[in-house]
């Protein structure tokens, strides 16, 4: 059946309508034919062949609403997605451009914030040292006392 | 059965089949890929450093916490935009999904 979703809409409504048609002309040309002398041999071929067509056409136009409401709903999703996927890719943009910005500020905030540091080294020590238990404890917060 | 009869039974089971097309349903085969998420979220956080035994001082136990506060803050923005591309990729995905 995927093989329909390469024939055109108007082709396969067309070729639908035509079995549809053939079965309908069939049928009754078979009644007509059991009744004139020299057609009479074909009336019942006609008429059996005349109502396959009409049954087949019959559910095929049934299944061709269905088949274009399907191609529909197929064609309306693809470009949902399409216009999904720009924003989708357009919000990546503006989220990594963000990061790049605000990385480099806090980048030069913190060295900013160290060269401060180094340049009030005396102010801030004061003779102040600190013991290896505080070294200790202080990378204890860092790296967890689990590790 | 005479011919009207067998014609009204042809007529039935016609309309029978045409019904039965029509009701036939199929679920639409095209789905939503998942998204990619930017290059930048997804690399690994920085560990924080520890403080070298040798260093005694103040100023160092204050540069090395600055600098530890400083990745914090890089952390903390990019996991903000992890929310957001969440947020914006799942109100993406139910718009589109969603009839």
């Amino acid at each position: 059946m995927w093989l329909l979703n390469f024939i055109p809409d108007s082709w396969i409504a067309f070729f639908v309508l035509m079995i549809l048609v053939a079965g309908i002309v069939m049928y009754f040309a078979g009644q007509i034919f059991k009744y004139t002398p020299f057609t009479k041999q074909y009336g019942l071929p006609l008429r059996v062949l005349g109502s396959i067509l009409l049954l087949a056409g019959a559910y095929l136009n049934g299944g061709l609403g269905v088949e274009q409401e399907y191609r529909a709903r197929i064609a309306e999703m693809q470009q949902k997605i399409e216009v999904a996927e720009a924003k989708s890719q357009e919000e990546n943009v503006k989220i990594v451009e963000k990061i790049v910005t605000e990385t480099k500020i806090i980048k030069e905030d913190t060295q900013g914030t160290v060269y401060l540091i180094e340049q009030m080294k005396e102010q801030i020590n004061q003779g102040c040292e600190l013991t290896p238990e505080v070294v200790e404890l202080y990378n204890e917060g860092i790296t967890g006392r689990g590790k | 059965m005479d011919r009207t009869q067998w014609g009204i039974v042809l007529l039935v089971v016609a309309m029978m089949f045409l019904f039965s097309g029509c009701a036939s349903t199929k679920t639409v085969p095209v789905t939503m890929n998942f998204p990619e998420a930017p290059e930048p979220i997804l690399t690994q956080p920085e560990q924080l450093d520890t403080l070298p035994e040798d260093k005694k001082e103040l100023s160092d136990l204050l540069e090395n916490s600055t600098v530890n506060y400083g990745k914090y803050r890089e952390l903390q923005l990019k996991y903000t935009q992890w929310q957001r591309w969440y947020d914006t990729n799942r109100k993406l995905h139910k718009e589109t999904t969603e009839k």
